[in-house]
């Protein structure tokens, strides 16, 4: 393919695809949402839902339609072929809250160009919250402008973290000493991806995740529209990573507190 | 008045009366959803619009219709010498609540001596109304509901944390707690608010939640409902306790992973 350059149009285009593809996915979601039995157990004691592998093979049916040339990284299924452009997908992130019937569970798909997320989809279905964004043209919510909020840590700051006993990094270190040092209040909602569209929305000043494999599909959608509300994305050490490809953590921030962050990460974890 | 246990004409009386509040704190909460300004208490917590009005209107609401009893509440009680108390959060996950984030709850339920009689919890969101009476059985709207029968292994137990401390001190059990859980099978969650898992364990779609605090409106209602489906509770050592008072924590269960949940919980506190 030669190398040219995504217009204006091609951008909204690709938007316009990547909103319907989350409002199918909704529906799905909504759907399946208390239905039973609808989960199982994957090998890593995580747990996937039919929901999950419908919505991804959905994504996978309607990229290859409409973008038979571009790849597709999905959480449950994949389909690649080397080329510059891959729709990173998280049919369900939050399945685990989603098959307890907890309705925090968001739909994410990013364009990742050359690694960098250009466009990106998060959709809540159950509060139907639609956040959008193209790189260089700000975030949305709903259609309308989001903005990050400019606290400090200290500042009745909230945060948001992902844990899990066995995690690869012990982030939850980190928290404690933002939360005992600065007061800052942490909480844990269940959607690492949902918890990035708040930061990118101005309710938390961050939100930290220490996922690594296959887990650039949860964070893909939100670098752009954290960064594009404002904020900062980077992995968990303040390094921009790519997401087309494994990554390291992430910290999603309002940017104020970013190197803050990132300092004990570095003085704790490294 | 002569000390006779309440009796089951009565009970349904008390029941619907608490559905139907249950419901008007419902719309009060999806009206401010959104919109609401968020305060903070003197204990750091956040408080909103929709609390105070929720909690005006169950002192209001009891004061007419029970004017002898009590009323234990989040944020106002009206207490009496009676042997019966109301014991009442009115919203249940104040901060995901004001970040809009559709898993708060209203709760509500009534003591005799501190038994706990009748429970209601209401989610406006997704419109699931949990009650549940001594005696007859627990429900989601119309339909029964009953407890899981898992082990540890393959199954979802909720452990609380709060947003204002960090994840893992907070359940006052220590890392090694949830590490134990995590090595015996179980997939872990933490929630901002315990009342809506605590109702999904009664049906059956987690297995256990573990809260360490000392708010009886945390769990009085949900209590009832975890029984009534089949489940056990306990404070955090087994032993029963009294839900109109402060609490030692909570253990609600499918009853078959009970005991062994006590077990460990006695040897992270040791």
């Amino acid at each position: 393919m030669s190398k040219k350059e995504i217009t204006n149009q091609d951008y909204q285009e690709y938007l316009d695809f990547a909103k319907a593809l989350a409002l199918e996915a909704g529906e799905i979601m909504r759907k399946y949402f208390g239905a039973d039995p609808d989960s199982r157990f994957k090998h890593d004691n995580s747990i996937v839902t039919i929901a999950d592998e419908e919505i991804n093979d959905l994504v996978i049916k309607r990229v290859k339609q409409a973008y038979p040339d571009h790849d597709i990284d999905g959480e449950e299924a994949s389909d690649q072929n080397g080329s510059k452009y891959v729709w990173a997908c998280d049919p369900i992130d939050g399945t685990a809250k989603f098959a307890a019937q907890l309705p925090v569970s968001v739909f994410s798909l990013a364009l990742v160009v050359d690694g960098r997320p250009e466009v990106g989809v998060v959709y809540a279905p159950f509060n139907d919250h639609m956040y959008t964004a193209i790189i260089g043209q700000g975030a949305f919510m709903n259609g309308k402008p989001i903005k990050v909020n400019s606290k400090k840590l200290n500042d009745r700051a909230e945060l948001n973290v992902d844990w899990w006993a066995s995690n690869e990094r012990d982030v939850i270190k980190v928290v404690r000493e933002i939360v005992y040092s600065e007061g800052t209040y942490a909480t844990s909602i269940g959607s690492t991806t949902h918890a990035s569209a708040l930061v990118a929305r101005g309710e938390f000043v961050a939100s930290i995740f220490p996922g690594t494999k296959g887990k650039n599909v949860d964070i893909a959608a939100a670098k752009v529209i954290v960064e594009e509300a404002g904020g900062k994305v980077t992995d968990l050490f303040g390094n921009d990573q790519r997401y087309d490809q494994d990554i390291n953590g992430s910290i999603c921030s309002n940017g104020v507190v970013h190197d803050e962050i990132v300092k004990l990460m570095k003085e704790m974890l490294a | 008045m002569s000390r006779q246990e309440t009796n089951i004409k009565e009970r349904q009386e008390y029941l619907d009366f608490a559905k139907t509040l249950a419901l008007e704190a419902g719309e009060i909460m999806r009206k401010y959803f959104l919109v609401t300004e968020t305060t903070w208490k003197s204990d750091d917590t956040p408080l909103t619009q929709a609390d105070t009005e929720i909690n005006s209107l169950v002192i209001q609401r009891i004061n007419q219709k029970y004017p002898e009893h009590s009323v234990l509440a989040e944020e106002e009680s009206a207490m009496k010498a009676s042997r019966y108390t109301w014991v009442c959060d009115p919203i249940d996950g104040t901060a995901p609540y004001s970040h809009g984030l559709p898993i708060s709850t209203f709760s509500l339920a009534l003591c005799d001596n501190g038994l706990v009689q009748v429970g209601v919890v209401y989610d406006p969101f997704m419109d699931r109304l949990f009650h549940a009476q001594v005696g007859s059985g627990a429900f989601c709207n119309d339909e029964k509901l009953e407890v899981n029968t898992s082990d540890l292994s393959r199954s979802v137990v909720d452990v609380g944390v709060s947003c204002t401390t960090s994840p893992l001190d907070v359940t006052g059990l220590g890392v090694n707690f949830l590490i134990e859980l995590e090595r015996r099978g179980t997939k872990l969650m933490s929630f901002w608010s315990e009342i809506l898992p605590t109702c999904l364990v009664g049906a059956g779609k987690f297995t256990a939640v573990v809260q360490n605090g000392n708010s009886p409106h945390d769990i009085a209602a949900s209590k009832i409902i975890v029984e009534e489906a089949g489940g056990r509770v306990t404070d955090l050592y087994g032993n029963d306790q009294l839900y109109d008072r402060p609490t030692k924590g909570f253990i609600a269960s499918n009853g078959v992973v009970h005991d062994e949940l006590v077990e460990l919980v006695k040897e992270s506190i040791k």
